[in-house]
């Protein structure tokens, strides 16, 4: 069962990288993302962009897809390095609403495109679907995007099929902000919307931010935690935190940690899309198969 | 001795002080009370969290308001000045700056000791402040304002790091803003033995402190060391705070308003005054922080109560100052004083010439996209690269040029030299509008944003203005006003950042000020405008030294005294928020620049305007220049930039002065 689910999440990488890069590399668009998550779907639909912000911190907040290095560095996302973009000589440029500031500035190098996926309606991943398929459509590459998402249906619907007969128990999904605080992500973000989509429960069902997050103290974290729950934290932890944790009663009592339902997963872009909510299914999934093995 | 004269009411309102923490803090934990008294089988969330994190937070806010409370009486009654602190001073900023520069290239050091590190911090802050201070006459304000440029430059230096490390400082936000929330007894367990000692020395230079109130002479005549004794007491007051923000963050003007509160309920004498401010401020810190508790608990959203006491200190230091008359600075600088005579002419020209050179070097030289240096005609997209730098360029040259003339008109008003618009709080105000704009505004759209930050501006002004119209607008005041005000909006911003919104960053942004936004249109505004601004600074020169006389004499000759104060401060504000607009509030260049120029010889207000204008542009333009190439192809802000370079010539340069 589980050699069967990597390899169809292996496969939709494959199918869609391998045959791709190299058609796309001579005659696709030119693109300069502002943003990660534009980045990555961009990556895993076979044609990378020519330039990304800070792109030397790829690796610590997204890890996967990997980067590839024909990448450009064009400095970090509010304060892009206009030089550099002008000397890419880009089809287009791709902003978010945070970054959307910028435009007047970029239309002098090259038309700009929005890709919006938090906004009101608080449903990153649908968004995030809705917004592959208008990038897709911009690259010229639109059947790619519409098989990228076929595939990434399919593999949602798998994983959600071979939980199933497993137990579920309640999840919470924090990012340490230091020894004391943690962001922890609810309604309205990526996460939660891939919780629906595994029929699995979110512990944190408090109110939460714009971006689907509140940051709050741990002890805050412990009052709201139901006793089966299990708590994920993503990476970064910056090294200063974790013994600090390891002597803090509050954080060493909770059921949670008493009963080692807690597990650090590697490094997940929080404010992705698609490619990174399917990392964090298939994490998670596995994560959860380890736990009833 | 006075303090016989007046009643000492400082008991009572300590009482009163310590009911008020005590309700509150009866309102928080009597919930938990039958948890803690009884043994629950098993595990109780509620439990864990009163004895983890109500019971050591209240402990931790009574020994940080007690330490902090009590650094302030010592710094006070050492240096015979009612507005030293340790946040007026610098210690805590120079604390945090010191921990944040560990935390990022040595964070063996902080393994080592985090204290020793904010204590180090705090001890360079305090010897720039002193040693910039003490070769003139150690005025209240002076002093005051001499910590407070250095807790900016820590606050900028901090910044820009924040900056240059992405989110991945955020907890640093947290912790500077002064988070008394706990986990366990490991802090306040940890800060009670340390305190204690500083404490118990404290009390031994009770006595040695009340023989020195009656003045150095007679100290000596009774074989005290007045010198030696004012030094011994402020190191214990410095290693008190610095302590205090090793282990919780900043928490400003505690040790401000505790000292002063006692005061003004008649603590008279030295044991008094020691004794109260330190149970005042304890009950004060105490309260405080319950009532934040109490008030943004149900939001569970958490409140640094650090950036709390911040916004009640600002309001209070400049009551302070209405208050205390006898503090008006006996200092009318002196003008006239050069160190070296330029001949002018070589001078002139080459302040013509220079700014006119780095312009065209600015925009000649740059990097190419792999990073090589580069010639702009070599690209193929010239045109384009042409397009993007040279409007970057001209704000740089005319917001510099800008800043450098308020700055001249700002320190010849206020006859203090440490006076500048970066502090005027003019700034702040376009910042507070901007701060407006991001979080109420639709996003995306940047001249509704430009128009928030002109309302602001002009807003702060008209406030500070309305403020000071009684006593005829004295500059100094004015400066210490707009500190307020610039203090209020770090806070403000702290309690923003460290809430995680992203749209905090968008702001961090703008503050640190990047001529970055500038467009062809904008940049031809500001040019125009640096010019025309410039032209009017010099027509009113006979008016500006007229006011150099001193009032009296410019009204016997004719000046209307009070117009013209107030004219001049308004075209000092204009100019400062055009310029903020483009390189943010903290470039240091409007207190820069006029120093060149005088310490060049020209001190006459014509000449002044003129070479400071042209040494502020060119600062500028180097400062640009290195923002954009510096750490390529990040971009770094050139206000923060020439603060950072210029701040320590600055102190250099203050030092020589004799």
């Amino acid at each position: 069962m589980s050699i069967d689910r990597r390899t169809l999440l292996l496969g939709i990488g494959a199918a869609m990288t391998a045959p791709l890069a190299p058609a796309f590399a001579a005659t696709g668009k030119r693109i300069v993302s502002l943003d990660y998550a534009s980045a990555e779907t961009l990556i895993s639909l076979g044609l990378p962009p020519v330039g990304v912000q800070s792109s030397d911190r790829w690796d610590r907040w997204v890890v996967e897809p990997a980067l590839p290095d024909s990448v450009e560095n064009i400095g970090q996302d509010l304060v892009v390095n206009l030089e550099v973009i002008a000397a890419l000589q880009p089809d287009f440029i791709i902003t978010t609403p945070y970054t959307e500031v910028l435009r007047h500035r970029l239309e002098i190098i090259a038309p700009v495109h929005m890709i919006s996926v938090y906004d009101q309606s608080g449903a990153p991943l649908e968004n995030a679907f809705r917004e592959t398929l208008r990038l897709g459509a911009l690259s010229g590459i639109e059947n790619r995007a519409k098989s990228y998402l076929r595939q990434s249906d399919i593999a949602f619907a798998a994983l959600k099929g071979h939980l199933a007969s497993r137990p579920r128990p309640p999840v919470t999904l924090v990012n340490f902000m230091d020894d004391r605080h943690v962001r922890v992500y609810g309604k309205s973000s990526l996460y939660q919307d891939v919780l629906n989509r595994l029929g699995l429960q979110n512990a944190w069902t408090r109110p939460t931010n714009y971006w689907g997050f509140a940051t709050v103290g741990l002890e805050e974290l412990a009052r709201h935690a139901p006793p089966d729950m299990h708590l994920i934290a993503f990476e970064p932890i910056l090294d200063a935190i974790k013994p600090t944790l390891a002597s803090s009663p509050i954080w060493r009592t909770m059921p949670v940690v008493e009963q080692s339902n807690y597990h650090v997963f590697p490094a997940v872009l929080t404010f992705g899309m698609v490619p990174s909510a399917l990392r964090f299914a298939s994490l998670l999934a596995d994560y959860l198969e380890e736990q009833t093995a | 001795m006075i303090a016989a004269v007046t009643t000492n009411r400082a008991p009572w309102l300590t009482g009163g002080l310590f009911l008020a923490a005590g309700l509150l803090s009866w309102l928080l934990i009597s919930a938990y009370l039958p948890l803690l008294l009884s043994h629950p089988e098993g595990y109780s969330v509620e439990r864990m969290i009163a004895l983890h994190s109500v019971l050591p937070r209240m402990a931790t806010a009574l020994l940080c308001g007690a330490a902090l409370s009590l650094s302030g009486v010592l710094l006070q009654i050492a240096l015979r000045n009612p507005l030293a602190s340790p946040t007026t001073l610098g210690v805590s900023a120079g604390a945090h700056l010191a921990l944040v520069l560990a935390s990022l290239f040595a964070p063996a050091l902080i393994a080592f000791s985090r204290d020793l590190v904010a204590g180090a911090g705090s001890l360079v802050a305090a010897s720039v402040v002193f040693a910039v201070v003490s070769r003139r006459n150690f005025s209240p304000v002076t002093l005051v304002l001499g910590g407070l440029v250095v807790s900016l430059y820590c606050g900028a230096a901090a910044t820009l790091l924040v900056l240059l490390n992405d989110r991945y400082l955020v907890s640093l936000f947290i912790w500077g803003a002064g988070s008394l929330s706990q986990q366990d007894w490991s802090i306040p367990l940890g800060l009670l033995p340390k305190l204690a000692v500083l404490g118990v020395a404290a009390l031994f230079l009770v006595r040695p402190l009340g023989i020195l109130s009656i003045g150095d002479e007679g100290a000596r005549a009774l074989g005290a060391s007045p010198g030696r004794l004012r030094f011994l007491t402020v190191v214990i007051a410095i290693g008190l705070a610095a302590i205090v923000t090793s282990a919780v963050g900043v928490i400003g003007f505690i040790g401000l308003a505790a000292p002063a509160l006692a005061r003004l309920a008649g603590a008279r004498t030295v044991k008094a005054q020691i004794v109260w401010s330190t149970l005042v401020g304890a009950c004060l810190l105490f309260m405080t922080d319950n009532a934040i508790q109490l008030l943004a608990g149900p939001l569970s959203n958490f409140v640094p109560t650090g950036a709390v006491t911040a916004l009640f200190g600002s309001p209070l230091l400049l009551f302070l100052l209405r208050g205390t008359r006898s503090l008006q600075a006996p200092d009318q600088m002196p003008y006239t004083v050069t160190r070296w005579s330029w001949p002018v002419l070589p001078t002139a020209s080459l302040g013509a010439v220079l700014p006119l050179g780095l312009l065209a070097a600015s925009i000649l030289f740059g990097r190419d996209a792999s990073g090589a240096w580069d010639l702009v005609f070599s690209s193929s997209a010239y045109d384009l690269l042409l397009e993007l730098r040279v409007p970057r360029v001209l704000s740089a040259a005319a917001a510099g040029c800008l800043l450098a003339a308020a700055g001249v008109l700002l320190q010849r008003l206020a006859g203090n030299d440490m006076a500048s618009p970066e502090v005027l709080g003019v700034s702040s105000g376009a910042m507070l509008g901007l701060a407006f704009g991001v979080f109420f505004l639709t996003p995306g759209q940047i001249l509704p944003l430009i128009a928030c930050a002109a309302v602001g501006s002009f807003g702060i002004m008209g406030l500070i203005l309305l403020m000071n119209r009684k006593n005829g607008f004295q500059a100094e005041r004015m400066v210490l006003a707009g500190i307020a005000v610039t203090a209020l909006l770090d806070a403000l911003i702290g309690a923003f950042a460290a809430s995680g919104d992203l749209r905090s960053l968008l702001l961090l942004r703008w503050m640190s000020g990047s001529t970055y936004g500038a467009t062809v249109e904008s940049a031809a505004l500001i040019a125009v405008l640096s010019v025309l601004l410039t032209l009017a600074a010099l027509s009113f020169a006979r008016w500006i030294n007229g006011l150099d006389l001193g009032d009296s004499a410019a009204s016997a000759i004719g000046l209307p005294v009070r117009r013209a104060r107030f004219l001049l401060f308004c075209l000092a504000g204009l100019m400062t928020a055009a310029a903020t607009l483009f390189v943010g509030p903290l470039s240091f260049i409007g207190l820069m620049a006029p120093h060149i120029a005088r310490q060049l010889g020209f001190t006459r207000a014509r000449g002044q305007i003129l070479v400071s204008a042209s040494a502020g542009a060119s600062l500028m333009i180097v400062a640009d220049w290195i923002g954009r190439y510096g750490y390529f192809p990040y971009e770094m802000p050139a206000g923060l930039i020439s603060a950072l370079v210029g701040t320590p010539f600055l102190m250099v340069l203050l030092s020589r002065r004799v």
